[in-house]
């Protein structure tokens, strides 16, 4: 155990740390489905999972409890590898997709369609995912402008920037149409709770095209971080590299806000402890943040339903809670990781 | 470098006699300065080139241009006879393989996992990691004099040890060409010459190797052809003996000096240098 600590994450085997970090996802969602804000015991929840509950502990346990883990499961997934992708390829480790503005962008998307008159039900994923994308690029595009050597604390102040000028003007419309403002008001503070499992499948398709992209991308990205003319020299291409990661990302980040509205900092916490855990290299980077993500997301969700009983706290709220001290560490670490 | 007698991967040898890396009427830009204009230059075969010049003549930039990493406004990079970014990128990295100045180290890397990454031309997303692939590391571990090293973090060692560690993966890349920005330019004079040494120990194998040097007693050491360039042009080139006068040293640098031979290798020394105004 000892010599674990001592051995550099980079060098740490990632078969072990990633099995040992499933398990922990096991249980989890485990106590995901047993824990709850409702009047239902851990014990009454056990005895339903076993078959023994009455009819109203069933819909709680297996439809309310599993589809808001399932959910969970996705949303952290998403965010951590989205994160993980992009602050690679900003070599930034504070690229983060909620502080971006990306989620922003897609949240935004979503209220001014939901405006101009669609509803939730007949919402598609593509807004929220077309958003994203616009945010990615407004940002990244702003950071780049400045021709300035890559500064990590520019880009977040772009992105801060960004994103309250989004959330302004998402409130601004929501303050002169009160159907949407009923309906967006989830998509402003992030959530899990009370998702329907049929929205969830229909991010699966995107969500496919996305790890594809993740497929073919992840080893040029990987030599993007020996730097730029070295991945050239490699016969990778930067310029397509950059295109289809933000591609990824905005299919991901979009997936994740059409479903749980925009959970800040899971892109951040995620992919730092990955790169605590098993080192920069993105390709072990991402496979880590499989298990992480979800892990944390679920862990969240589970105390925001604990801490505030009878009520609920909005997952997004926890997350910023637990985001913001780690965002400030990274900020104040003597040297800012090499990405 | 001990490693003379190893054995070399045969196709260095194969493909020497083939390839050929030259630009025809260059132009190369950055934004709307032109660094270099109708440059026409060729690297010769199985030699070890040098291109010397005062900083902002355009020597790095000639070796991006050659290396298709700065795309020309005008005229063509020539790979084997072909318009180097008409040929897929992949198939170029096959073939040339270029050490860029700017090389970035991520944290807790291995010199082996380093040297993986010159495989990756060699390999698509069906065939991942093959016997060759191992081969070919173990052979760049070997030629470079690393050996007992692979399994260090890059960041644990000497300046000179970790830019042998670039060359390997250069070497692993198993290209007749490679490109070299500035290989020595930030180590002291014992790594300087462990680099050197390095480069012309390929050059014995077959390469043709070509490098941006600023040191020309270096240059004249350890090069068989030197292109001398100031403000985007070439002065002049050949063999360091031929080309190096106190003439070409006072038109480059505004340098006046003597020159003598090496009393042990005959090239050319420069001493007794002063400045002056040109």
């Amino acid at each position: 155990m000892i010599s674990w600590f001592q051995t550099p994450p980079s060098q740490r085997p990632l078969f072990r740390v990633f099995v040992s970090a499933l398990l922990v996802l096991a249980l989890c969602c485990f106590c995901s489905l047993l824990l709850g804000a409702g009047g239902l015991s851990p014990q009454a929840s056990f005895q339903t999972l076993l078959g023994n509950g009455s009819l109203d502990d069933q819909f709680t346990v297996f439809h309310l409890r599993t589809t808001r883990t399932l959910v969970g499961v996705f949303v952290g997934l998403t965010l951590g590898i989205a994160g993980a992708m992009m602050q690679s390829v900003a070599r930034n480790p504070l690229a983060e997709p909620g502080l971006l503005g990306v989620s922003a962008g897609s949240s935004f998307a979503v209220a001014l369609t939901l405006v101009l008159g669609a509803s939730t039900a007949t919402l598609t994923v593509g807004v929220a995912q077309f958003g994203a994308l616009l945010g990615c690029l407004c940002v990244l595009g702003v950071a780049r402008m400045q021709g300035q050597q890559n500064d990590p604390i520019r880009l977040v102040l772009a992105g801060a920037a960004l994103s309250s000028l989004l959330f302004a003007i998402t409130s601004l419309i929501l303050l002169f149409d009160q159907r949407a403002a009923d309906e967006i008001r989830f998509w402003v503070t992030g959530s899990v709770a009370g998702r329907d499992i049929q929205t969830l499948l229909s991010v699966l398709p995107s969500m496919l095209m996305a790890a594809l992209c993740i497929l073919y991308v992840a080893k040029p990205l990987a030599s993007l971080a020996l730097g730029e003319r070295v991945a050239i020299g490699l016969g990778h291409k930067p310029k397509r590299i950059r295109a289809v990661v933000i591609v990824a990302v905005a299919l991901l980040v979009g997936g994740a806000t059409a479903i749980a509205g925009p959970v800040a900092f899971i892109g951040l916490v995620v992919p730092f402890a990955a790169r605590a855990l098993v080192g920069p290299d993105i390709r072990r980077t991402l496979w880590l943040c499989l298990p992480l993500g979800p892990i944390i997301v679920i862990a969240a969700d589970i105390v925001s339903r604990l801490v505030a009983q009878p009520a609920e706290m909005p997952l997004g709220v926890l997350t910023a809670i637990i985001g913001a001290p780690v965002l400030l560490l990274i900020v104040r670490s003597r040297r800012m990781p090499t990405l | 470098m001990t490693a003379t007698s190893l054995k070399h991967p045969k196709h260095i040898h194969e493909t020497t006699s083939l390839t050929r890396l030259g630009a025809e009427q260059l132009t190369l830009k950055h934004g709307k300065t032109s660094i270099i204009e109708n440059l026409n230059v060729s690297l010769p075969e199985g030699k070890v080139t040098a291109i010397v010049g005062p900083n902002g003549c355009g020597k790095s930039t000639l070796l991006n241009g050659l290396s298709r990493v700065h795309s020309p406004s005008a005229g063509v990079v020539l790979l084997d006879g072909k318009d180097i970014h008409a040929l897929p990128s992949k198939e170029v990295a096959r073939r040339l393989a270029l050490l860029p100045q700017d090389t970035l180290a991520p944290d807790g890397i291995t010199i082996e996992e380093l040297i993986r990454f010159g495989r990756h031309p060699h390999q698509s997303l069906l065939k991942q990691w093959a016997m060759d692939d191992q081969q070919a590391i173990n052979y760049a571990l070997n030629a470079a004099d690393l050996e007992g090293l692979k399994d260090r973090l890059l960041d644990t060692l000497s300046g000179g040890q970790r830019q042998r560690a670039w060359i390997a993966m250069s070497i692993a890349q198993e290209t007749p060409l490679l490109l070299l920005d500035e290989p020595t330019s930030a180590l002291d004079l014992g790594h300087q010459i462990e680099v050197f040494e390095l480069i012309r120990h390929l050059s014995r194998q077959g390469k043709t190797l070509a490098m941006v040097v600023h040191d020309l007693p270096s240059a004249c050491r350890y090069s068989d052809h030197i292109i001398a360039m100031k403000k985007g042009e070439i002065i002049t080139q050949g063999s360091p003996k031929e080309v190096m006068t106190k003439e070409l040293v006072r038109e480059l640098y505004g340098v006046e000096c003597d020159l003598i031979p090496d009393p042990m290798t005959g090239s050319p020394i420069l001493i007794n240098m002063k400045r002056v105004r040109n």
